[in-house]
């Protein structure tokens, strides 16, 4: 081989290797703000998640209120199963307003509740038992299955309106978001 | 000659190599410039309507003073327009327009002007008490509008409290005042009470017309279109929002949550009309005379008219008497 072929080829080899190069630094640069991005998105969607579960823990429709007088973190017993209903009703505007969610309230701890009352037929399997049968159970369910979700689990007030002034039980409002 | 041509082609393909890796080199810069400054823009973004997000989901469960977000002067656009619908909402979301992420209001009442430039944006709810409360209005403005109530406001009761109601930030910072305003500026919108100004001088008017709870939106002094309002709340709608479409998108949102809002109430109703046990009698007969007050909210915004908002105004007062009246009892109450 002459002086300047191998000149030519030890260009082109340079220029080869210089290029993989160049290849393989733009494919890393890209891989890495890709996850960043993907980094972003996930950040923003388990954000979106607590801001659903919060929504979903002051929505007027399960709020506890006196004269308008609202109590935070608290959910109307009797309010809940014609919620319920209202969901069952009109699923497409509560999935719009609490996008792939799923929602149950459970029942923990009622002092002092024993003996002269029935507990809340929400809570029970049949009307009339004193004692809560059914401790938990789904206001509703959005959650599509097979993806990732964050649960959110809000201790709550439960408060019985059956009675003046209204008794008040312990609760969690369990909410599960897919992000 | 030979080794003339054989320099040549060496000198060329030199010159080519050179070419080639500078323009590589360029491109590699190039790229990495710009997909830097489409993360940092998407970054700041995000960010931006991570701090939106929380100020919206806030202001929708308390109704505190105005709050200021900064949104480095982002091209946010605000949007609710037809079609809208009973199921899913209006077609409505808050963000830039280009970018990926958006807030979706397809529920969620938000007045404000269409697009928000500016270096930050005022914040700010008021509670929709219909008299139990259904939803939280949410109103945005930013410097550079310019809402502009009329100089003797305070003689008028619908005017002074609604001029009250509005935030003292925002008069601060000179987005809502009273008097005039002479000069360019973003949006401009004029605010009476009583009887149009006929000024063609001026961009935007309303009127609101107390006695047939209207208002009545006019552009470059050419009527454009009435609509209704139904408390106080729903006139602030109209002073911050771009014009009567996205003032009637906003309210048929209302109007869809309080809805809901009644057949959850009435179905706590029926419930409570059999299960009083402080004085049965009492409270059954006013759980059963709020069963007509409260059927009559079961209303869309496409149907108002004079005399339903009349009605409606009417028996929100009934409500608050019957709420009152169990309470007197020792009954529980209905909100």
């Amino acid at each position: 081989m002459k002086k300047g072929q191998l000149h030519l080829v030890e260009s082109t080899v340079v220029i080869f290797v210089f290029f993989i190069m160049i290849m393989v630094a733009m494919s890393i640069y890209s891989n890495y703000q890709k996850d960043k991005l993907e980094r972003m998105k996930i950040d923003l969607n388990e954000q979106k998640a607590t801001q659903i579960a919060r929504k979903i823990l002051f929505t007027p429709e399960l709020e506890c209120s006196n004269n308008n007088a609202r109590t935070l973190d608290c959910v109307e017993i009797q309010k809940l199963q014609p919620f319920v209903d209202r969901v069952r009703q009109n699923p497409a505007y509560y999935r719009e307003e609490f996008q792939n969610s799923r929602v149950m309230i459970k029942w923990v701890y009622a002092p002092s509740f024993f003996g002269t009352f029935s507990a809340p037929e929400f809570f029970t399997q049949n009307p009339g038992d004193l004692l809560p049968t059914t401790t938990q159970k789904t206001i509703f369910d959005f959650k599509t299955g097979g993806e990732s979700y964050r649960t959110f689990t809000f201790p709550v007030s439960l408060w019985d309106k059956r009675v003046v002034p209204e008794w008040s039980y312990f609760g969690w409002l369990i909410v599960e978001v897919n992000i | 000659m030979l080794m003339n041509k054989k320099g040549m082609t060496s000198t060329v393909f030199n010159w080519v190599f050179v070419l080639i890796a500078g323009a590589l080199i360029m491109l590699f810069f190039f790229r990495v410039i710009n997909t830097q400054s489409q993360i940092n823009e998407n970054e700041l973004t995000v960010t931006i309507l991570k701090d939106m997000e929380d100020i919206i989901i806030g202001k929708q469960i308390s109704t505190d003073s105005a709050s200021e977000v900064k949104i480095a002067n982002q091209n946010f656009e605000m949007e609710c327009q037809e079609p809208c619908n009973e199921l899913t909402g209006c077609d409505s979301w808050l963000g830039i327009k280009r970018a990926e992420t958006r807030i979706e209001l397809r529920t969620q009442p938000v007045f404000s002007i269409k697009k928000l430039t500016a270096d930050k944006m005022y914040a700010f709810a008021a509670g929709w008490d219909v008299p139990f409360h259904t939803t939280n209005f949410l109103y945005l403005a930013v410097p550079g509008e310019k809402l502009i109530f009329p100089n003797d406001c305070n003689s008028d009761p619908l005017c002074n409290k609604v001029y009250t109601l509005i935030p003292q930030k925002l008069k601060a910072a000179r987005i809502v005042i009273q008097g005039d305003y002479v000069g360019p500026t973003k949006y401009k919108k004029y605010i009476e009470f009583g009887v149009f100004s006929g000024d063609n001088t001026r961009e935007r008017e309303i009127v609101i017309d107390e006695p047939n709870k209207q208002i009545h939106f006019y552009e470059k002094g050419v009527f454009k279109k009435t609509e209704y309002y139904f408390l106080e709340e729903a006139i602030i709608g109209a002073v911050f929002t771009q014009d009567h479409q996205t003032y009637s998108c906003n309210m048929k949102k209302s109007f869809y949550k309080l809805r809901n809002m009644v057949k959850v109430l009435e179905g706590k109703r029926q419930y409570m009309e059999d299960y009083s046990p402080a004085d049965p009698i009492f409270c059954k007969l006013h759980f059963q005379n709020i069963r007509p007050i409260l059927s009559l909210f079961d209303t869309r915004y496409s149907s108002l008219n004079i005399p339903r908002i009349e009605e409606l105004n009417n028996k929100k007062i009934e409500l608050e008497n019957e709420n009152n009246e169990l309470a007197r009892g020792s009954c529980s109450s209905m909100y």
